[in-house]
């Protein structure tokens, strides 16, 4: 493997303490906040502390391999939050007119795009395979629980990009009517 | 950091607590983003009505234009601020004062809504509840006992506003006392749970530890 140069392209690393990803710069755990050693000198997962016993999700996360924010349980918040910020917008268009509705909605796609991005980006599936040359074979459950995610979030993350549409439709609607009614909001 | 003079007993159970605060964070911002949802859409039934075949639900008279709109304007925040903490979790942004100002944010809107609605008299008090309930999703007693001494903060607004502005939607002194009284038993409450978890995990694992090699099948098996 080549000596990776500016930019920092080296792959993130596992916190020997609580298996979370972290990024190769950082110094200290993101999540569990104990002081990393050095990214050469790091201490191979096995030979390091071991990661604390937990039950459930993280547990099965942690064991492999990595530790990321539940895809699931973020998508599904990810995709309520975006379809109520759609329904605020229709409603508000219907109460406060098109000039507030355009206000909101300016206000919600940034967000609701950078919820979208994330969820496309950020797939199991780039989780857990790059990190570690010496990873051990994923077991069949954690393999099948991954792809079903996948699939899941692939389904929200479409869902996510077709309310964005029907948002963009929606302001262009807006336009259309404020230069039919010749310019007053 | 103290990193280094932490024992391994410390920084075990500082990992376990930064994992559970972890999925604890997930799980309440899931919880608030449906909340808000469902609020809001007995907020939208409230104000257009439903006539679905059997179920009839007929617009709720007095509903004004600005102060549904003002609900929607709440909700939106509510559901903006949320999005906020999914996009910083995502980022591996996760301080340790996330929690407070989730908990304080819910708080703050909670009581916007309730002063431009009914005050105390408005049957969306009883969100004080839910929103306390949530702290101890991150298994913390001091979030819990914030939470719990916010609320009641929070609600004492809410009755002292009313009491001031808009007298007729006051409660009397007794309805006060009892909300507040069953608020902080909740919180008493919930400051147990908080506090027995790691009692708990101590015991399992002083147990667990006393027990050098037991069968997988017998741990795992028998809850
Ligand atoms: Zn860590």
């Amino acid at each position: 493997m080549s000596t990776p140069t500016a930019p920092d392209t080296r792959p993130p690393r596992l916190c020997p303490h609580c298996s979370a990803a972290t990024p190769p710069e950082a110094s200290t755990c993101w999540l569990c906040q104990s002081a990393l050693p050095p990214y050469e000198q790091r201490p191979r997962f096995e030979q390091g502390v071991a990661p604390p016993r937990i039950a459930g999700e993280a547990g099965a996360q942690a064991r492999a391999g990595r530790l990321e924010p539940d895809f699931v349980i973020w998508s599904l918040a990810a995709l309520v939050a975006a379809a109520v910020m759609v329904i605020v917008v229709i409603d508000v268009a219907v109460l406060g007119g098109i000039g507030y509705a355009i206000l909101t909605a300016l206000g919600c796609t940034p967000v609701i795009g950078a919820l979208a991005f994330m969820m496309w980006m950020r797939r199991p599936s780039e989780a857990g395979t790059s990190t570690r040359g010496e990873s051990r074979e994923q077991s069949t459950l954690v393999r099948i629980v991954g792809g079903i995610a996948m699939a899941v979030g692939a389904m929200l993350a479409v869902m996510v990009l077709i309310g964005l549409l029907v948002l963009a439709l929606l302001v262009l609607l807006f336009i259309a009517c404020i230069a039919a009614e010749g310019g007053h909001l | 950091m103290s990193d280094t003079v932490d024992s391994e007993e410390v920084r075990a159970w500082r990992v376990a607590q930064r994992l559970t605060e972890l999925r604890g964070e997930e799980r309440a911002n899931l919880i608030r983003i449906v909340g808000i949802a469902g609020f809001y859409g007995v907020q939208l039934l409230n104000r257009y009505g439903v006539a679905l075949g059997p179920v009839q639900i007929p617009a709720m008279e007095g509903v004004e234009g600005s102060f549904h709109l003002l609900m929607s304007l709440l909700a939106l925040t509510g559901v903006l601020v949320a999005s906020g903490v999914l996009i910083a979790l995502r980022n591996r942004f996760f301080p340790w004062w996330i929690k407070y100002a989730t908990s304080t944010v819910d708080l703050v809107l909670a009581s916007i809504a309730l002063v431009v609605a009914d005050g105390p008299s408005s049957p969306l008090v009883v969100i004080f509840f839910p929103l306390l309930g949530l702290s101890v999703l991150r298994f913390s007693q001091s979030l819990v006992r914030y939470t719990t001494c916010a609320t009641i903060v929070a609600y004492l607004f809410v009755a002292l506003a009313a009491l001031r502005d808009r007298p007729t939607l006051a409660v009397p002194l007794y309805q006060a006392i009892l909300f507040v009284l069953a608020l902080a038993i909740v919180g008493v409450a919930l400051d147990h749970v908080a506090r027995e978890v790691r009692r708990l995990a101590g015991a399992y694992a002083d147990r667990a530890s006393r027990v050098p090699a037991a069968p997988s099948a017998d741990a795992e098996g028998g809850t």
